[in-house]
């Protein structure tokens, strides 16, 4: 643009008047970002002690197979709610052998009682239903 | 001399390289435990109830007859899991990978559940018999026959138990089908054939035995030796049943905590004699 003289360019100035400032779009989304980083930080560095003290104790924990009690405690909620049986380990079939009259008793319970037990109490499967229904034919 | 140290290098080496490539040609594809933890997948549970459980037990016994409007539906459910392990069976070699390093604590839920696919197979080859399929019914008895042994292969004594009860199952099936439905010479000869390659024992228990002492877990010296002890007269019973008494002392003379943890070698034993039997009595009746 040219200015042909001072007055003009005055005039020219004049014309401009301060306008409030946007704030500077950048800078926030760089503080949004921030934000949930530094969030996500704490929460890794949170769950990264709460794992450690996990860990730390399984680690510390005797490795011999649970008691009858501290068993039937701690695997009672699954066996109830999914029907399954307990884990079977190398020490826990051998006590079911010792424990039955036979050892074919032993077998013969585990395949048709365990392995078959109802999801719970007055609830069976659709199996068991049909296979209910066979029985009444 | 050097030349000696050379050619033993060499030979240490071939060894070596000649052993890494046995173990390369076992694929992991052509394991047959893969296959069967994929049958296991496939169960359909059935809440049967215990007059049901009764009444299998006595038709897989021999002494209840198969009706087949009461298992019919349970055992189409269960078809593809059953020929999923009977594809299985046709695979060169089945490791289950015990995890011997836990000890007493190894995981061997696969027993339990080929027990249970195990006798399903059975039922299986009487609804196969049934419908008119008696060439199938033969196909799933051979099948689960090795099935039953391959459930024993590298396990400790619980896993070769649940194979022998399988076994006299299927053994007692096919005893079944030749007196009530007469099995032509050919499925004779290829049931004869599937028992003949189980041996004249049909499972290795002195090899089940072993491992099953190696996992106890000892506290000092004199219970490892105790041990160690137990296990090679265990090991010598298994081959020489008249060394039962002195098993039966050793176990007395080592510590308690040992000897409570030790099988009890009578029944052991019975068990061992009862599946010979079983095999010879079945050879015997299908010539």
């Amino acid at each position: 643009m040219s200015i042909p003289d001072d007055d003009q360019f005055e005039k020219y100035l004049k014309q401009f008047r301060p306008v409030a400032g946007e704030p500077l779009m950048v800078k926030e989304k760089a503080e949004a970002r921030s934000r949930p980083l530094v969030f996500a930080a704490c929460a890794a560095v949170a769950a990264a002690i709460v794992l450690a003290v996990v860990m730390s104790v399984l680690v510390h924990k005797p490795t011999q197979p649970p008691g009858p009690t501290e068993e039937a405690s701690t695997t009672r909620v699954s066996m109830e709610e999914f029907g399954n049986p307990p884990p079977l380990t190398i020490a826990s079939a051998n006590a079911l052998l010792e424990s039955a009259p036979s050892f074919k008793a032993a077998i013969d319970n585990m395949a048709f009682q365990q392995e078959s037990k109802p999801i719970s109490e007055g609830r069976y499967s659709l199996l068991a239903l049909l296979s209910k229904e066979d029985v009444k034919q | 001399m050097k030349i000696l140290r050379f050619a033993a290098l060499m030979m240490v080496s071939v060894a070596i390289a000649s052993s890494n490539a046995t173990a390369q040609n076992l694929k992991p594809s052509d394991n047959a435990a893969l296959r069967y933890w994929s049958a296991f997948a496939q169960i359909q549970d059935a809440g049967i109830t215990q007059e049901q459980g009764r009444e299998a037990h006595a038709i897989l016994d021999g002494t209840a007859p198969y009706d087949d409007s009461k298992y019919r539906d349970i055992i189409e459910k269960n078809r593809p899991a059953v020929e999923t392990m009977i594809r299985g069976t046709a695979l060169p070699y089945c490791d289950w990978g015990m995890e011997f390093q836990m000890g007493p604590n190894a995981p061997v839920d696969y027993a339990r559940k080929a027990g249970f696919l195990g006798r399903l197979n059975v039922f299986y080859a009487f609804h196969l018999l049934i419908g008119g399929d008696k060439d199938g019914a033969v196909r799933a008895l051979q099948a689960g026959l090795r099935f039953s042994h391959d459930v024993a292969n590298g396990g400790t004594l619980f896993a070769t138990v649940v194979a022998q009860g399988l076994i006299v199952a299927h053994l007692q099936a096919a005893a079944g089908f030749q007196k009530v439905a007469g099995l032509s010479a050919a499925q004779r000869a290829a049931l004869q054939k599937s028992i003949d390659q189980l041996g004249q024992d049909g499972l290795d228990w002195a090899g089940a035995m072993k491992r099953e002492m190696e996992v106890l877990p000892t506290h000092d010296a004199q219970e490892a030796a105790a041990r160690d002890k137990i296990a090679a007269s265990y090991v010598r019973l298994l081959n020489n049943p008249g060394t039962l008494p002195e098993l039966q002392q050793t176990i007395s003379n080592a510590p308690k905590q040992i000897a409570d943890l030790i099988p009890n070698p009578k029944r052991v034993l019975d068990q061992k004699q009862d599946l010979a039997e079983k095999l010879q009595q079945t050879r015997t009746l299908l010539q």
